[in-house]
């Protein structure tokens, strides 16, 4: 996918960005939800995000930049999300992240411009902010550019009182092999060529 | 007619679910009288003994739960977070849930 800024999300210089995070809290690569799996949905916007369909809870969310590395280290990214509270560290000490899909999604829009209590807003305020509705914005209708930044399984992953911590990894789709994100051990091959040509499956030699 | 974070969770309730339209001497008709005495009621903690008459408890919140603190009343978004109305700013805002939170689920909904 492009990640070129088309000219929709561009007029007057005038942007935003916002990324979309989802972790599938199951155990299925092919990306559909199992039965007793759910998606977390998580935005680094300081107020709630939703797309028409999922709803994104703000969190104090980060993540790295990708680095790509020849020497069969695979292209990960670190996510870290701060200050979590009561429910979500039980959510992550009770579930297991490991292996489980994740996503991260840049959306880059511009705000429509918008009138509140008679001030006019030229590039918007996006959210309504009212008595009765926690503030929200509302992205499905705005002119916006999305592309997936970055999606794999979640590789190690680590959680304190404070932070949580995970490393998202690749799925290798492109090399048709298993992928046992946790025995991966690099010292098997010499080069990636190597790992792509040899019958050697991984932590294993080829019996079929 | 005035608004506190009971009458904003109160309202927002009303319309789906089935809540007492009265309880304790206190009316829904009396609305603005209780948001005069709005530290009276939260200091005897009626706000809780109120949605603890037709509520249950819950420890994981689910969307439109009974979120209750010591001096507010809000209502859950999600497992993670709820909202509650701000007097100061005039509007609602969003909080994270912690272990101060009571979290009550309305028994007909």
């Amino acid at each position: 996918m492009s990640k070129t800024i088309t000219n929709n999300s561009r007029s007057d210089d005038q942007l935003a960005i916002v990324h979309l995070f989802e972790f599938q809290m199951d155990k299925d690569l092919d990306g559909v939800v199992g039965e007793s799996g759910e998606i977390l949905y998580f935005t680094d916007h300081d107020i709630f995000v939703t797309d028409g369909t999922n709803e994104y809870t703000p969190l104090a969310i980060s993540f790295d930049k990708l680095s790509e590395d020849f020497s069969m280290s695979s292209d990960s990214i670190n996510v870290t999300i701060d200050n979590v509270n009561g429910a979500l560290s039980t959510e992550a000490i009770a579930s297991e992240w490991r292996n489980n899909p994740a996503k991260i999604t840049r959306v880059v829009y511009t705000p429509p411009s918008q009138t509140l209590d008679g001030d006019n807003y030229d590039y918007g305020l996006v959210h309504y902010e009212a008595a009765t509705t926690y503030p929200r914005l509302d992205i499905s209708s705005v002119t916006k550019d999305t592309y997936t930044l970055f999606e794999g399984v979640i590789d190690t992953f680590s959680a304190t009182s404070q932070a949580l911590t995970g490393t998202i990894t690749t799925k290798f789709t492109y090399w048709n092999r298993p992928f046992p994100t946790r025995t991966y051990n690099q010292n098997e091959f010499t080069s990636i060529v190597d790992a792509i040509v040899d019958v050697v499956y991984w932590g294993r030699q080829e019996t079929v | 007619m005035m608004n506190n974070c009971f009458t904003a969770t109160y309202n927002y309730l009303n319309l789906r679910y089935t809540l007492p339209q009265q309880w304790n001497g206190w009316s829904v008709k009396d609305m603005d009288t209780f948001v005069k005495d709005e530290k009276k009621f939260l200091g005897r903690k009626d706000h809780i003994a109120f949605f603890r008459s037709f509520c249950e408890k819950v420890k994981t919140a689910k969307k439109d739960d009974i979120v209750l603190t010591r001096k507010s009343v809000g209502v859950a978004i999600n497992r993670f977070t709820y909202w509650v109305y701000n007097e100061d700013l005039d509007r609602v805002v969003h909080k994270k849930l912690n272990n101060d939170c009571l979290i009550m689920r309305v028994n007909n909904g």
